[in-house]
Order: C-alpha cells, then sequence, then structure tokens
C-alpha cells in the first residue's frame, strides 16, 4: 500500500458503491492545472467520502491535492436549493441528512440517528431540479468548485516557492487588515439600513463592527493566508472566464457561494459532536473565518475584475445582484440551518439524552454501513 | 492491522517526535484544507503492544496540557468519554 493509499484509507470512510462519473472530476482538474502556470504541479487525487473535505496534504514530503467529489455534490445540492427549492421542506431533508454525516463524523451517533430519522421523514420532499437543468447555475457549481480547487492550489505554490509566499502574504495582509471597515462609519450604516429598514440601531451596528474588527485581530495569522490564497483563486478564475467568454458575474457569485456554502456545512460541523451542545449557535472559530474571508474578499471583486479584462464600475448591477445572492443564500439556507435545524436537534437531544448512553465507534461505523457508506473497505481514488 | 489516526497542532514539536520515534508503520502528514482553522499534522499509527503505551501517553499529556489533540478511526473522531482511560480504549480497538 503506497503511503498516499493508506493516508486515504485511514483518514476517510467511502461508499459501498462509487458513483460513476470520476472522469468529469479529471475535466475539472485539468482545467484547473490549464489556468495555474505553476512550478510544480502536485499529483490529484480524487475521493469520494463521507469527509465531503478537499486538502493539500505533504505526505514525506511529496504533495498531494485531494479533490472530494462528495464536496462537489454537496455544492451542487446547496446551490440547487439556494435557487429551486419550492418550499423550506427539501433543503431540511438535506440539511438534515448532512447534519446527520456530520454527527458520525464527531462520534456522535446519537447526533447521526436522529439527524437520519429527521431527513428520512423529509425524503418525500426532495424533489428539486438537476443542477444540469440549467447551463448557468451548471456553470457556477464548476467555478464553486474550480475556486476551491485554486485556493488549494495556492497554498501548495506559497510552500513551495518564498517569492510567490512573499507576494500573496503582502495581499492577504492588505485584505485582513481589520481597520477596512471602521465601526462607526455612518455612510456604511446609512447604506445599511436603506438595503435593510427593520435593521439594528446605530449603536448595536457599531458594536457589531467592533466584535468583527477585534475577531480579525486576534486571527490575522490564519486569516492572512487563507485571503491570500481566497485571493489567488479569484484572479485564476477571472482571468479563465475571461478568456472563455464568461460573465464576471459569474466569478463572482462563485467564489462568494464556495465559501457561503462551506460555512454552512461548517454550521453543521459546528452542532455536532461533544462540544457542539455547548457552543453558540454558529459560533464556531472555522466558521467566523469563513464568514470573515467572505465578507473581506468582496474588497478584491472590483480591482481583479477590471485587471482580469472585465469593465466593471463601483455602481455596476453585478454588486447589487451579490447583495440580493446574499440575503437569498440567508433565507434559504442559513437561517434554516441555524434557526431550524441546529435547535430541532437540541431539543430531540435533550428529550433522550437521558435514557441513551453514548455509543462508541463501533456504532458510529455501524450507522455509516446503514446508510450507504463501508468503514471497512479500502478508499478507492483516481491518481492523475 | 488496526489503526488510529493522531491529530494534534503542526508546532507541537513534543507530539511530532513522539510520533516519528515510532518506526513501526506510521505515516505524518500535513494537510491544509479550504475551511482553514488551527494548523495541523495528522499521524496514522499502527497500533501494536509497543506503539498503544506511547501513543495513551501522548493523548493523555496533550489532554493534560490542553494541546490540541484529536483521535480518530477513519476520519471519526473518538469520543472524550472514551479517551479517558486511552490505554485501555486503544487495547480494546487494537484486539
Amino acid at each position: 500500500m503506497t503511503a498516499l493509499s493508506l493516508y486515504l484509507s485511514e483518514t476517510r470512510i467511502g461508499p459501498s458503491k462509487m458513483p460513476t462519473g470520476s472522469e468529469a472530476y479529471a475535466l475539472h482538474v485539468g482545467v484547473c492545472r490549464s489556468m495555474i502556470r505553476a512550478v510544480r504541479h502536485p499529483k490529484v487525487a480524487i475521493v469520494y467520502s463521507l469527509s465531503k473535505r478537499s486538502e493539500i496534504v505533504t505526505i514525506d514530503g511529496e504533495p498531494f491535492l485531494i479533490h472530494d467529489r462528495y464536496l462537489g455534490q454537496t455544492l451542487n445540492t446547496l446551490t440547487r436549493i439556494l435557487y429551486w427549492a419550492q418550499s423550506p421542506k427539501p433543503g431540511e431533508h438535506i440539511f438534515f441528512r448532512t447534519l446527520a454525516e456530520e454527527a458520525l463524523l464527531r462520534g456522535d451517533s446519537l447526533g447521526a440517528m436522529l439527524g437520519h430519522r429527521v431527513a428520512a421523514d423529509l425524503r418525500r420532499h426532495w424533489k428539486v431540479r438537476q443542477a444540469v437543468s440549467s447551463r448557468d447555475v451548471w456553470l457556477e457549481v464548476l467555478f464553486q468548485e474550480l475556486f476551491i480547487l485554486a485556493h488549494e492550489y495556492c497554498h501548495l505554490l506559497m510552500a513551495t516557492l518564498p517569492e510567490f509566499a512573499a507576494s500573496r502574504r503582502r495581499i492577504g495582509v492588505l485584505l485582513a487588515d481589520p481597520e477596512h471597515d471602521p465601526p462607526s462609519d455612518e455612510a456604511r450604516y446609512a447604506a445599511f439600513r436603506r438595503r435593510y429598514p427593520s435593521g439594528g440601531s446605530f449603536e448595536a451596528f457599531t458594536e457589531m463592527g467592533h466584535a468583527t474588527q477585534t475577531f480579525l485581530r486576534e486571527n490575522q495569522a490564519l486569516l492572512v493566508d487563507e485571503l491570500a490564497c481566497d485571493d489567488f483563486a479569484l484572479n485564476v478564475l477571472l482571468h479563465h472566464a475571461r478568456a472563455e467568454g464568461h460573465p464576471v458575474g459569474l466569478v463572482v457569485r462563485a467564489s462568494f457561494l464556495s465559501l457561503r456554502n462551506i460555512r454552512a456545512l461548517q454550521y453543521l460541523r459546528d452542532a455536532t459532536g461533544p462540544e457542539g451542545a455547548r457552543r453558540d449557535v454558529g459560533g464556531g472559530l472555522e466558521a467566523r473565518l469563513l464568514q470573515a474571508r467572505q465578507h473581506r474578499l468582496r474588497s478584491a471583486y472590483h480591482v481583479a475584475a477590471n485587471q482580469a479584462g472585465y469593465d466593471v464600475g463601483e455602481e455596476d448591477a453585478v454588486w447589487r445582484d451579490l447583495a440580493d445572492l446574499s440575503d437569498l443564500h440567508d433565507r434559504r439556507i442559513d437561517e434554516p440551518i441555524l434557526f431550524k435545524v441546529i435547535p430541532r436537534l437540541a431539543t430531540a437531544r435533550n428529550r433522550l439524552a437521558t435514557t441513551k448512553p453514548p455509543g462508541g465507534i463501533a456504532e458510529c461505523f455501524n450507522l455509516a454501513a446503514l446508510t450507504g457508506w463501508s468503514p471497512s473497505s479500502k478508499l478507492d481514488y483516481l491518481l492523475i | 492491522m488496526t489503526t488510529v489516526q493522531l491529530e494534534f497542532a503542526r508546532d507541537d514539536e513534543a507530539a511530532l517526535t513522539t510520533v516519528k520515534s515510532l518506526n513501526d508503520g506510521s505515516l505524518v502528514a500535513t494537510p491544509d484544507r479550504f475551511d482553514g482553522g488551527v494548523e495541523i499534522a495528522t499521524a496514522i499509527i499502527e497500533l501494536t503492544t509497543v506503539s498503544v503505551p506511547v501513543v495513551a501517553m501522548l493523548i493523555r499529556e496533550n489532554l493534560r496540557t490542553k494541546r490540541h489533540i484529536k483521535v480518530k478511526m477513519k476520519g471519526v473522531e473518538i469520543s472524550g468519554a472514551d479517551l479517558k482511560d486511552a490505554e485501555r480504549f486503544l487495547k480494546s480497538v487494537a484486539e
């Protein structure tokens, strides 16, 4: 067994039956490679795993890009819910199922059983158009995955090219600067109230701004590299999209959605396991970092778009569309997860906790096997 | 062969030294994930009569000093309750 094979098999659970279509993902990676004229291309392993995580991993000094197709499928599903769910129920089926999967990965067998039980009740509501039924939506899903791939490539390049890393970090420092959005800016508050007439007072807005600044200051080290790589991915995709004749809005929306959708997944992750019950809803470190990244990256959109050859003014409709997209994501994805799904799990758990002792790893593996996954098998992957 | 996955902070030199001292079948990887967060190292360790007490000691020490440590099998986290007696737990899954 190779080191990569051992790493993948021992850190992920694959499906009982591998879905077809890995060739399409080889195309994804080919597209990414053609966009990035890098000194060093890592080998790419395409997997399908319960973890729903793509990563760059260095094993014995050799880098590998692990692209998880189940993450891509999840982004696809969330995007379909975002645009096409006719009622809240289809989304709730998916959110509870995803919550169950994340609970299982946290060793939280009770959370997993509860999540699957509710998801099963809602299964009949899952009738939402496929992403490929609309070319625009299909492209938005593709570009979300490409954004993630390009972001990961950037981490690899930074780890191997010191001058590249230094130049990227200068961008990351600028984007992560807490002074960009002064908390007591009356013009920003006025714009906020025009869009959200029932929004809070200036004092509450200022307090939120101070909290954001404090978070940015305390987590600068983590944010600088992540924003550096987000900016890199944004620029790479903009140049690629321009060369292919796609509108600027595609990349703006896709980069925004990739961060928002991953944050939604993180909300569900954070709500499970032993710490989940004690954590403030939406308050986990990774979720807050993703929020900060999504917010700070907006500063880069306008300059990056024009550098890629798009002629986009500061008042262009693409920015208003982005604000509308953010509100839609709040309504269709974030709010149902934060205010319905997670509280419902907590309530059900509280009712049952005194009668059910905590399950162990064996119970989690049994649950995984019951729901279409195979903990006992070696993980299949495609190496490019 | 039963293995366990140990996740610790990338700058945790003590953990890294301990893991690397286990020459039999252990592997150390450093992943970077899109969702960010604390930079980690992941060690895949085969559970043997030699490695079990060493791994148990590392887990106890990191829990005691509140340094980042997660123990997983196939990506599934082992609960804190099981880690209270880490050596007993590791022996039970190694059988």
